[in-house]
């Protein structure tokens, strides 16, 4: 796909198109322009707060001038936003790769725990795991009740208060803003050392969104990802339930996780105009959540139970090993048509088994383990997706 | 000119309805002739306009009594003489001239006079006048006008309401008055530019944007909301508000504005001139002014005296107002016995009230004397005699007065009269062995607008009397009183108590002439007269008749003498004491935690088993060891450590339940002498961490734990299988970054927490929280590979190698070949390729053995190593591509 997919609206966008916003301090006798609604902002992604006017550039502003004036109060600015949602970019925008990846999942799967989780790993053992400089994006003109406040309460709730997270509301009228990072990181090309920032954007969506094909936002999210995490809930396969014994508050999800699989193809099928004869390219992720609650039954030394080694990379012989334990532990749970059904339409898929919070939850009360959020392996999804876009180098290929 | 019977009728005829005397003298006008006319001419006007008359004359109203009068006077001039000659009526005319110029000559002298100030008179004004002088006629009038320099404009119509509820203006009409504000104008343009204009239009000399819309009511309203509180802004505020409805309800700002200037002027009764200058004086444009007035009714410049106005004064509690509006009132006005009925009652009503007040007075009821005045007020508030009356009305007494005797005064308290007054004062007068009289009748103890006193001295024995009086200006109340003795029980009695003695002393007030103090065993005294007498000397006592250990209660009671010299006895004081030796230091105290885990337990111990108390606080106590201080004193350091105590071979221990932190515990004995400090102890204690777990992911354990709340450190101890120890500090922040804490699990071990607490008065850890991990068992891991060479590059031959981490025997391994994309996880789910039992290995040495993959198997196949016996032996796979042939 042509362009860079912007992190808020998933329009692709050319880095050289960018518009620019208005830094509201007018010239010398003219006042500057004042916040207002923007209607492209709030239609495309349901910000719907003041904020300065946005503006395209002079024709020759790439060669002639960095900071293009304002053509209602000829103010310079140099804050670039997307032409289509007029969101503010980070500067260095459009210079390296940015993947967009799309976590997608049932309702109940455990997705914005699972988010919330990744998010704070990202920030603080993942980062230092890679060297790179990892850091919330968005906004900064005290938008705090985007997607920064989201983080923080979801963070506070359950890394403070040991409180799971409520079901999130369908997007109806206002959309969720995407969850944004910044990854910045050194890296040696042609025995250079050289710094390229990447974006990684992340769309919680509520599992019910996923029901229906006419939302359209999420078709678009989908439609820009250049790689998915599919989040299943393994709770949904039949043996699996009856070999864990959960109570019943467990049973958060209700549809099996091929009927939820079926439906991310059939959209993305639909968004990459993939026809029924070929395969869907797009690198995806299936995560089984929850694996925690398998400790018991899998064995303190089962090979998906490790703590995988933190080195600097992708571990390409672990995670082929994860792939073939999790895809034997499916045949022994007799929910082999999902590997069956990923064969089928996918070319690049990989399985792995991770844990939000480290300890089964107690389901009736809505509490996180005493003993705190204990994360497993819940970051080798994203680095697995990440190697595959060369933003993380790959060690052990075969 | 042809006659025009229509102008005609409405020039001459109609002008002379209803009007008694003589016919107009101007017979040019009567007969609408003019001078030019010649005698045919004459004929035929006159027969037209006598035609007219007869056709008018048969009808009935006043038209034809004016048509009959003015035939009646044409038979009389027909008569005398030839009204067809031209001739005839030049000399009409000539003498009419000449007998109205003194009339008109005063007219132009009046208009001028009345009229100069604006310059401008009403058309309406000038028919009235013309009116008023028939012989003069309009035309006539008009030239009088004009030769008085007026000018004659239209009227216009000023606004007889203001589009707002009367009652309404009238309170937007306060507001104004109060905030000294001319016009309603000046209220929404505090400082207009200059003069501004009314009648037609809202205009602002000098400022052509200004408004007399919503925009700039919103403003001033803003403006107002955000002024500081006032009489002033809240006055300001209720005007405008009172705009907003008025707005919103239909009315114009514009309208409101004119109306109330007019209302202003026409309340003045002021000639034109000075109404001109009030006008513009308020701000109008002096053209605009000039219209206004001109436009004025005439007579504005009388009061109006009618049934309205003495209804309205009445209504405002104007009734001396209301009599003087009714002395105006024409007796022959209908109106007249309807405003005296009004009067009259109301003056009735007001005599009633004052007399029925004066007798209240009499009667000692002051509140209903207090509320008939101010009925009484309502109905006529000018009324000089009600003033005077109502300064010299007492305000009702206070209430439900008390007296309170303690710590040698006496505290007084009341309750506020029942009266309307805005602040009442009181004054507490004190005198003894009779109630005060007056406010002036004995001591003043105090004069307060409270309704609480005190009186700081007291004399004592003495029958005090205390009144209270009221007064909410310069008139005291009637006395509301109370009586007290006072009577100061002895204070601070000390009992100091050895082996065989007690001694007690006490403080006296002043005018004690002596203490009695009587003593009971074992209880309490029932009375002041139960018990021995204990002789007293000099302020203390020595009581040596006692037992040691038997407790003794002393009564002491005060005594005081009446200026008649009876006895009176003060309120008995009682204390007990328990005579003893003095206590000897505790020096051995030892605390230690009660029980491993548990929460705030201490198991405390020391030598002895004297009465010890153990205190703890936070910090030491102010005293050496070995210091006796009072056993009080003691009790107002730190908190008292209780539990049960248990005493065996001289030696007592207590289990006591303490809160997590540093605390330093002291040791206090007690004994006659009071309380001997012993030797205090330090010790931090915090509450340890809960639910500690342990999760051993192959090489790796998990601790993870419930932190206590407000601890921040955790010293986490491991001690593994093979007697290696390591230890680390680790912090909430660490646990949450690092999701609990990680050990290597190596072959297992066990694992102590302990929370750290680091504070001023030293490090304070709890006791420690273990758990126990098991180690993997034995390890074994291989490998798959073909032989060696590049011929075997595509060998259906396999070499595996087999290592363990340390010896085993007896181990049974089977290497198994499963078809298809899946990973056997059982050695059921292939087919064995390889399997021994019993065999042996040892650490560092390898066991290889070779083997063929059959050739009827088609790829994809998987290779992997089982180990069904023995138990528990850790297989660890080769990567992938080893294992997997596809």
């Amino acid at each position: 796909m042509p362009g860079v997919a912007c992190p808020y609206c998933y329009h692709r966008i050319s880095p050289h198109d960018l518009w620019y916003r208005c830094a509201g301090r007018g010239t010398p006798g003219q006042p500057g322009c004042t916040p207002e609604v923007d209607q492209a902002r709030q239609r495309e992604t349901g910000y719907a707060r003041p904020c300065l006017p946005s503006y395209p550039p002079p024709r020759q502003v790439a060669i002639a001038h960095a900071r293009p004036v304002c053509a209602r109060c000829n103010g310079e600015s140099g804050r670039r936003v997307c032409p289509c949602c007029h969101t503010p970019l980070p500067t260095d925008f459009g210079a390296a790769a940015s993947p967009l990846i799309g976590l997608v999942g049932a309702k109940g799967t455990g997705k914005t725990v699972y988010l919330t989780v990744l998010a704070h790993e990202l920030r603080t053992n993942t980062r230092r795991r890679f060297g790179a400089d990892v850091r919330l994006s968005g906004d900064q003109q005290g938008d705090q009740a985007s997607s920064r406040d989201w983080l923080k309460r979801n963070v506070d709730t359950v890394y403070q208060d040991h409180r799971l997270l409520a079901q999130t509301a369908p997007a109806r009228e206002g959309r969720r803003e995407p969850v944004v990072f910044e990854w910045r990181q050194e890296y040696r090309r042609a025995g250079l050392r050289r710094l390229a920032t990447f974006h990684l954007s992340f769309y919680d969506t509520a599992g019910e969104d996923l029901t229906s094909q006419e939302n359209t936002f999420d078709l678009a999210y989908l439609g820009a990802a250049d790689a998915l995490i599919v989040l299943l809930d393994p709770f949904t396969l039949p043996q699996a339930r009856d070999r864990l014994r959960l109570p019943g508050a467990a049973m958060t999800s209700d549809e099996a996780a091929g009927d939820v699989l079926n439906r991310v193809t059939k959209l993305l099928r639909l968004r990459h105009g993939v026809r029924g004869g070929r395969r869907i390219s797009l690198p995806v992720a299936v995560a089984f959540a929850k694996i925690d609650a398998f400790f018991d039954l899998l064995g303190a030394d089962h090979p998906l139970l490790r703590t995988p080694r933190a080195v600097p990379a992708y571990d390409e012989a672990a995670g082929q090993e994860t792939h073939e334990h999790i895809l034997s532990l499916l045949h022994e749970l007799g929910a082999d048509d999902v590997d069956v059904h990923l064969r089928h339409n996918y070319s690049r898929f990989r399985y792995f088994a991770v844990s939000a919070l480290g300890a089964p939850p107690n389901y009736e009360n809505g509490e996180v383990d005493a003993g705190g959020v204990r994360p497993l392996r819940v970051d080798e999804p994203l680095v697995w997706l990440l190697s595959r876009s060369g933003v993380v180098p790959t060690e052990g290929k075969r | 000119m042809p006659f025009d019977p229509a102008s005609y009728e409405q020039e001459v005829l109609r002008p002379l309805r209803g009007r008694s005397g003589p016919l107009p003298g101007d017979l040019l006008v009567r007969y609408a002739v003019t001078t030019t006319m010649d005698r045919p001419d004459l004929e035929t006007h006159l027969r037209h306009v006598r035609t007219l008359w007869n056709q008018r004359r048969s009808g009935r109203g006043s038209l034809a009594e004016v048509c009959n009068r003015l035939l009646s006077a044409d038979d009389e001039l027909k008569r005398a003489s030839d009204m067809t000659d031209p001739a005839w009526w030049r000399t009409q005319a000539h003498a009419h001239d000449a007998k109205i110029k003194p009339m008109y000559d005063r007219l132009v002298g009046d208009l001028r006079a009345e009229h100069g100030a604006t310059g401008l008179v009403t058309r309406a004004r000038l028919e009235r006048v013309a009116a008023s002088t028939p012989d003069l006629g309009l035309a006539r009038v008009a030239a009088a006008a004009a030769a008085a320099g007026l000018t004659v404009v239209d009227a216009v119509d000023l606004p007889t309401d203001s589009g707002l509820d009367r009652t309404i203006y009238q309170s937007l009409r306060g507001h104004l008055g109060e905030l000294a504000v001319g016009t309603v104008v000046h209220l929404l343009h505090p400082a207009p530019a200059g003069p501004y204009t009314l009648v037609s239009a809202f205009a602002v000399a000098g400022d052509p944007g200004a408004r007399l819309d919503r925009a700039t009511l919103d403003l001033r309203t803003i403006e107002a909301e955000q002024a500081a509180d006032s009489p002033m802004a809240r006055a300001r505020k209720s005007a405008l508000s009172i705009l907003r409805t008025g707005l919103a309800n239909g009315a114009d700002l514009r309208m409101i504005a004119l109306f109330h200037v007019v209302d202003r002027l026409r309340q003045a009764h002021l000639g034109e001139a000075l109404l001109l200058s009030m006008a513009t004086d308020l701000g109008l444009d002096r053209a605009d002014a000039a219209l206004v007035v001109a436009n004025l009714p005439a007579g504005e410049a009388v009061p109006k005296r009618g049934l309205a106005e003495v209804g309205e004064l009445l209504e405002r509690g104007q009734l001396s107002e209301a009599e003087a509006a009714l002395t105006v009132l024409p007796a022959s006005s209908p109106d007249h016995a309807t405003a005296r009925s009004l009067v009259e009652a109301a003056r009735a009503r007001f005599d009633r009230l004052v007399r029925d007040a004066e007798a209240a007075v009499a009667a000692g009821r002051e509140g209903t004397a207090e509320q008939l005045l101010a009925q009484a007020a309502a109905i006529d508030a000018d009324d000089a005699g009600l003033a005077r009356l109502s300064e010299r009305v007492p305000p009702a007494p206070p209430r439900d007065v008390t007296a309170t005797a303690a710590g040698g005064v006496v505290r007084l308290a009341w309750r506020a009269p029942l009266s309307r007054a805005a602040q009442v004062r009181y004054r507490v007068v004190r005198a003894e062995g009779r109630t005060p009289a007056s406010e002036r009748d004995g001591v003043v103890v105090a004069e307060t607008t409270d309704s609480h006193a005190q009186d700081p001295r007291p004399p004592v024995a003495r029958d005090l009397r205390y009144a209270v009086f009221a007064s909410s200006g310069r008139v005291w109340s009637r006395p509301a009183t109370t009586a007290l003795t006072v009577l100061p029980p002895v204070s601070d009695i000390k009992l100091r108590v050895d082996a065989d003695h007690v001694l007690g002393v006490w403080v006296t007030q002043p005018g004690v002439v002596g203490v009695r103090v009587r003593r009971t065993v074992g209880r309490p005294p029932a009375g002041p007269d139960d018990g021995i007498v204990v002789p007293v000397s000099s302020g203390s006592f020595t009581d040596r008749e006692v037992e040691e250990g038997v407790e003794y209660f002393y009564a002491v009671t005060a005594v005081y003498r009446d200026p008649a010299g009876r006895r009176l006895d003060a309120a008995t004081q009682v204390e007990s004491a328990v005579p003893r030796g003095a206590a000897q230091a505790v020096g051995d105290l030892m605390v230690r935690v009660a029980d491993q885990g548990s929460t705030g337990r201490v198991l405390l111990s020391w030598s002895g088993t004297g009465e010890v108390r153990i205190r703890r606080a936070a910090t030491a106590p102010p005293w050496k060891q070995g210091t006796t201080v009072p056993v009080r004193l003691v009790e107002e350091y730190g908190r008292e450590v209780a539990g049960p105590r248990r005493s065996t071979d001289g030696l007592t221990s207590m289990e006591a339940e303490i809160p997590p932190g540093h605390h330093v515990y002291v040791p206090f004995a007690i004994g006659g002498t009071g309380a001997v400090v012993g030797a205090p102890v330090v010790m931090g204690m915090i509450e340890p961490v809960r639910d500690l777990r342990a999760r051993r992911n192959d090489d790796l354990v998990v601790l993870s734990w419930v932190w206590p709340d407000q601890v921040g450190i955790a010293e986490v101890a491991w001690t593994s299988s093979d007697g290696g120890t390591q230890s680390r500090r680790i912090s909430r922040a660490q646990y949450a970054d690092e999701n609990g804490c990680r050990l290597p699990a190596g072959r297992g071990g066990i694992a102590e927490v302990r929370t750290v607490d680091l504070g001023p008065n030293g490090t304070a850890v709890s006791p420690p929280v273990v758990v126990t991990v098991s180690g993997p068992a034995v390890r074994l891991w291989y490998t798959i590979a073909r032989p060696a060479g590049w011929r075997n590059a595509l060998s259906r031959q396999r070499v595996v190698t087999v290592r363990v981490d340390r010896t085993c025997v007896d181990l049974t391994i089977q290497l198994v070949l499963c078809v298809g994309r899946v990973m056997p996880v059982r050695a059921e789910q292939g087919t064995d390729l390889y399997r021994q039992d019993r065999l042996a290995l040892a650490d560092g040495t390898p066991h290889t053995f070779e083997v063929g993959i059959p050739a009827a198997v088609r790829k994809p196949y998987w290779l992997r190593l089982f180990v069904p016996r023995p138990s528990g032996v850790v297989v660890l796979d080769p990567p992938v591509a080893e294992m997997k042939v596809s």
